[in-house]
């Protein structure tokens, strides 16, 4: 130890600040916490005129809606590395919790009105000024907030564009589609997904089957056939399982997600209030134990099918496995999306957008009428020339196109299977 | 100047030193023993001790008595194939010496500042999910204790006391092999303290053990600042800092010394005077072995010979052969048995 080091010129570390010590005669200091004050909210405003401003996705700025003039955003683009967070039990136990049924008071800055939100609300719009308001990020190190989320990258507009061409495509839908109308303006919306990461070590045993084909005789006659050898064999299966989305929200249908999937999780930034300025976010209400649950038995099942094929065989029996999971990692993001809803024949269907590349998912009414006929026309022409087989053969020669009505029928039943189920999947989405 | 140990101990004592390895005791009154206390190996003679003006300040009181001891060290005499006829417990305990083994005691101010990563214990939960036909899946929660280290810095400004830091240059050996002090149970010295036992003068002077005080203070320090972190652990701890206000005193660890003789060598056993830990070495006699070898040697010798003649013998009457053959047999093992007292005794103490 060097002596003589005077005390009085000592400053603790940069960014380091004082803490309550256990021991007397001793002084702490440790890292300032990251972000910002809990329960910060923040309202956008032009620097310029005063204007209000909000995130635009075609130009990736804050635009003032009054003199037009944009401002630069300098969020960091982490992607897939955006912060995750370990399954320790005090985050476990805060999910499982959450924060209570209470509803919170946002003050607008603007004008001082105060507006009570759900707890499960992000941003809010002032009734009175218009102005609007982001939650910046809760308590410090509250990992159960958003930390990333990836912008809008694709404007209302061009999204009403995309929707009148989904509503439009599709034989076995209704053609008044074409000209339905929204049933309000389509929504713009961050909806929260869980991400997850981990190793599953998977070891399998089962009594594996192995065909072989054998000699024998019978009534003098040498003859073949197959038989299977058990041997009991066992092995693993290393999973790396990467960024494993789960909806965090069980408002919107999972099917329908998956099916405007997938996202550039790529593109993630870190979680700036700016990008919410203007849209709608939510936070989740799955909370992270259900979620991981759902992720869990989707991996395991991966996991299940890795070890099956890993027998080599098709004859497998008596099978188990153990699935060990390690270094396991979540992420609350927020994704974009538009959702929007129209009615029809007095029913509402849902649609929603992805609000990064545009892809639309929904519910389309099915028109049974011309799912009918088209069954119908499929099996139409396998019908008609059996028919005519039949009236042939009254002078001895149909039997050839009986044959050929029965294919030509067997293939329509085929196509007609297709189309019904195909409507059938349609209609459930 | 010669220090006047009676005038400053309260007792009458000798200062006398070990012409083999060079430790210097205090001896109670004039008696000089037969061997060194140390090392029981040299003879000591009485010569001049330079000492400080002050006798130690506490003493870890004896716990347990000559008379305690001796069950102990019978127990832990036994055991041993082909012991030495010392090798007992009523010639260990009939030798037992009492030796008091300094200790420097340092307080200290600490001023400084300092750095360290702290660290705390947190929990995760993991899975197991099992899989089986039939059955489908099961799952159990498994969860792991991880640390999650940060930085953390401050200054320091506290008083320690009381530090024990080692007088002796082999302090480290020493108590390897007597185990913990309890040095909770210390007391203030009186003259009764030592009467009766040799007490072992430092090697080191205060100012040579420094190096090891300071890294008393600093371990104490680290300590202190984990504590105030309220962390389970603590890792890559800097100290600057300054030592003011030290004080030195001295302190006596209770001991007892004896011995046994095997061969032409004498082999110390070392006694904990506190927690009653018997250390030493516990040879087996290897002249003890080497009779029975010569006595199973000799043996096998006298039933090959005449087993070698009845064995010729058997050419004239065939009865006699297996008469011979059966002792050759039994020669032989026994010549081959011969050497296997002398082969284990020799492993045994090379392994001690």
């Amino acid at each position: 130890m060097d002596e003589g080091q005077g005390q009085e010129v000592w400053a603790p570390p940069e960014g380091f600040v004082p803490l309550p010590s256990r021991v007397a005669g001793i002084e702490l200091y440790a890292p300032a916490p990251k972000g910002g004050p809990p329960e910060q909210t923040r309202s956008f405003k032009c620097p310029f005129c005063g204007g209000i401003t909000a995130y635009s996705a075609e130009q990736r700025q804050l635009t003032c809606a009054h003199c037009g003039r944009a401002q630069e955003l300098t969020a960091e683009v982490v992607g897939r590395a955006a912060e995750q967070f370990e399954f320790t039990l005090e985050a476990m136990e805060h999910a499982r919790y959450g924060w209570g049924e209470q509803r919170r008071e946002l003050a607008c800055e603007s004008c001082g009105a105060v507006v009570a939100v759900a707890p499960d609300v992000l941003t809010s719009t002032c009734a009175f000024c218009g102005s609007h308001r982001v939650l910046a990020r809760d308590a410090v190190g509250d990992a159960l907030r958003p930390t990333a989320l990836i912008p809008f990258g694709v404007d209302a507009e061009r999204c009403q564009a995309q929707l009148r061409d989904w509503l439009g495509r599709g034989w076995m839908h209704p053609p008044e589609l074409r000209s339905v109308r929204a049933l309000h303006e389509m929504i713009g919306i961050y909806l929260p997904f869980w991400t997850f990461d981990t190793h599953v070590h998977a070891r399998w045993r089962a009594e594996v089957g192995t065909e072989r084909t054998e000699f024998y005789f019978e009534g003098g006659e040498r003859k073949t056939r197959t038989v299977i050898d058990w041997q009991w064999r066992s092995g693993g299966v290393a999973i790396p399982v990467r960024d494993h989305l789960v909806p965090g929200t069980a408002r919107v249908s999972r099917r329908l997600l998956e099916k405007i999937g997938p996202f550039d999780l790529g593109a993630l930034v870190e979680y700036a209030p700016a990008f919410l300025a203007g849209w709608q976010a939510k936070t989740c209400d799955v909370s992270l134990p259900q979620a991981w649950e759902t992720a869990k038995e989707e991996i395991r099942e991966r996991a299940r099918r890795a070890c099956r094929a890993d027998t080599g065989s098709v004859h497998v029996r008596n099978f188990q496995m153990t699935a060990d999971f390690a270094d396991e990692r979540w992420r609350y993001v927020l994704l974009p999306a538009y959702l929007v809803s129209y009615r029809f024949a007095e029913r509402i269907f849902q649609v929603i957008v992805n609000g990064q590349t545009g892809k639309v998912a929904g519910q389309k009414p099915v028109s049974w009428l011309r799912v009918w006929l088209a069954i119908a026309a499929l099996l139409a022409p396998g019908l008609l020339i059996s028919l005519l087989g039949l009236l042939l053969s009254v002078f001895g020669f149909g039997v050839v196109l009986i044959g050929a009505g029965f294919v030509v029928l067997i293939a329509g039943l085929g196509g007609a299977g297709v189309v019904f189920f195909q409507a059938r999947a349609a209609e459930q989405v | 100047m010669e220090t006047d140990l009676e005038a400053v101990w309260g007792v009458p004592l000798t200062a006398a030193r070990c012409l083999r390895c060079g430790a210097a005791h205090l001896l109670p009154g004039g008696a000089i023993p037969p061997l060194c206390p140390a090392c029981l190996q040299g003879t000591v003679e009485p010569q001049p001790a330079y000492l400080r003006d002050e006798p130690p300040e506490q003493v870890l009181p004896y716990r347990l008595s000559e008379r305690q001891l001796a069950g102990a060290l019978d127990e832990w005499a036994r055991g041993v194939w082909f012991r030495p006829a010392e090798l007992k417990g009523s010639v260990l305990a009939a030798r037992l010496r009492r030796v008091l083994l300094p200790l420097w005691l340092v307080d200290g101010l600490v001023e400084g500042t300092w750095r360290a990563d702290v660290g705390f214990d947190y929990q995760v939960v993991s899975s197991q999910d099992a899989y089986r036909d039939g059955s489908g899946w099961s799952s159990q929660e498994v969860r792991e204790t991880r640390v999650r280290w940060e930085p953390r810095a401050g200054r320091i400004h506290r008083r320690y006391e009381n530090l024990a830091v080692p007088a002796l240059d082999g302090h480290r050996a020493l108590m390897a092999r007597l185990g913990d002090f309890d040095l909770g149970q210390r007391a203030a010295y009186t003259p009764e303290a030592v009467q009766g036992g040799a007490v072992r003068i430092p090697d080191r002077e205060p100012e040579a053990a420094w190096p090891d005080a300071q890294a008393s203070f600093v371990r104490a320090a680290q300590e202190d600042c984990r504590q105030a972190a309220g962390a389970e652990h603590i890792r890559d701890f800097a100290l600057q800092a300054e030592y003011r206000e030290r004080q030195w005193t001295q302190m006596l660890l209770p001991t007892y010394v004896t011995w046994y003789c095997e061969g032409e060598q004498a082999w110390p056993v070392l006694i904990n005077g506190q927690s009653g830990r018997i250390s030493g070495t516990r040879r087996a006699s290897p002249r003890q072995a080497g009779v029975l070898a010569l006595l199973l040697g000799g043996l096998a010798l006298l039933l090959l010979l005449p087993g070698g003649l009845l064995a010729l013998a058997g050419a004239v009457f065939p009865p006699l052969a297996v008469l011979g053959g059966l002792l050759l047999i039994v020669g032989a093992v026994l010549a081959l048995l011969a050497p296997l007292p002398v082969i284990g005794v020799w492993v045994h103490n090379r392994r001690r």
